[in-house]
């Protein structure tokens, strides 16, 4: 066999045991146009605008309990600590607001591509800079401190529309989506699922008793109070609650993983409005 | 006369080493400590591969940790048992993570859009 047969003939074998993928690569913005479209068509009853409310846009019986749940939203406390965090000055006598001088309405500048540091910028990942800029410890990124100054951001952020942006002259940035996007559909764990085997393809279906909410309107509204955990918590807290439920080992929150999960997954969400904090089941 | 009862011995001695041989063939596959702590390194081991390509599963390292609990329990069969299920999660973890590397939007969801 000559050089040149080999070679093919090892492409072609490689090729023929690879996992079957798209039949040609497509850019972010048609994945994005074909993410939203495929909700759409799989819910052709629900107006756009009412993905952002995740399940309860989709199942009538969760939503009137969660109407009821939101007349008395479980989450109003966290909004008024996070109130009280964002305006009390660190010990330098600086605060948040020195270093996000357009907050605390800021929701939407995030997730972002951080040309400088050349990774994904999270906001709960800016609030930690922030801190140990000014001489502060860093607050833990699940729950606790971090979901009420989240929940607060959130709460002035309402009305703001999910806009995030893959600068095309800076291919790191596109390299982080196409991370979080392979993220998104690696199977992982015992259970041998992947993210969109559960909000994209059965999207809507049954899981017990649960309905398995839709992946576009996912990130609109964190951090939540959710009533399984019986207190607020941020998104990479459900990522790895998730992660954990199809028993794979969880990664790191605000570690590399789930930032580039973050930027997929909320680029996706493009054009949704925000409308956090939530309360979610 | 002397060396006729030196050579009865030798053969009895020999003869009694035979009759024991199956049983200390039987005593030698008896999973002690060593063969727990080799198992418990092996999984600890496969383990760290899976870890290494972002494959490691949920209770892996619990697993592992049980088995520790079991050898230092004088445990060995069931310290044994439990790191080969450990170690067989290492593996599968890892390749899963090898074969979904490239993972990518399904066909059937790029397509409604064309």
């Amino acid at each position: 066999m000559t050089k040149h047969g080999f070679l093919l003939a090892t492409l072609v074998l490689a090729g023929a045991t690879l996992p079957i993928g798209p039949v040609t690569a497509a850019t972010p913005e048609e994945e994005q146009a074909a993410f939203q479209a495929y909700f759409k068509q799989r819910f052709p009853n629900v107006p756009e605008d009412e993905f952002k409310n995740g399940t309860y846009a989709i199942d009538p019986v969760t939503r009137e309990n969660w109407e009821a749940i939101e007349e008395f939203p479980p989450y109003e406390n966290a909004i008024s600590q996070g109130e009280t965090l964002w305006n009390t000055p660190f010990a330098d006598g600086q605060g948040y607001a020195d270093c996000f001088p357009d907050g605390p309405a800021i929701m939407n500048h995030y997730p972002r591509w951080d040309r400088e540091r050349g990774q994904v910028m999270t906001l709960p990942l800016a609030l930690n800079a922030c801190r140990t800029a000014h001489g502060e410890t860093p607050l833990k990124y699940k729950k606790g401190p971090i979901a009420d100054l989240l929940a607060y951001i959130a709460f002035e952020s309402r009305g703001q529309i999910t806009q995030v942006e893959i600068p095309q002259d800076d291919p790191r940035a596109l390299a982080a989506y196409e991370q979080g996007k392979r993220f998104y559909f690696a199977r992982r764990g015992q259970l041998n699922f992947a993210c969109a085997h559960c909000h994209l393809a059965t999207s809507g279906t049954k899981l017990r008793t649960e309905t398995l909410s839709p992946a576009y309107g996912h990130t609109t509204h964190w951090p939540v109070y959710r009533s399984e955990w019986g207190e607020m918590g941020t998104l990479h807290r459900r990522f790895a609650g998730c992660n954990e439920q199809v028993r794979a080992k969880a990664f790191e929150p605000q570690g590399e993983e789930y930032r580039n999960l973050e930027y997929f997954l909320t680029y996706m969400n493009n054009g949704l409005e925000l409308n956090g904090p939530g309360a979610r089941k | 006369m002397i060396t006729t009862k030196r050579g009865y011995g030798y053969g009895l001695a020999a003869g009694v080493l035979a009759a024991l041989l199956p049983l200390g063939a039987a005593w030698s596959e008896t999973p002690d400590r060593a063969q727990a702590l080799a198992g418990i390194e092996a999984a600890e081991a496969a383990r760290r591969r899976a870890d290494s390509v972002g494959g490691e599963w949920r209770d892996t390292a619990a697993m592992i940790a049980r088995a520790r609990e079991l050898a230092e329990a004088g445990r060995y069969p069931d310290a044994i048992e439990l790191a080969d299920q450990a170690k067989r999660q290492g593996e599968l973890g890892y390749d899963q993570a090898l074969g979904e590397q490239n993972a990518d939007f399904p066909a059937y969801v790029l397509d409604r859009s064309r």
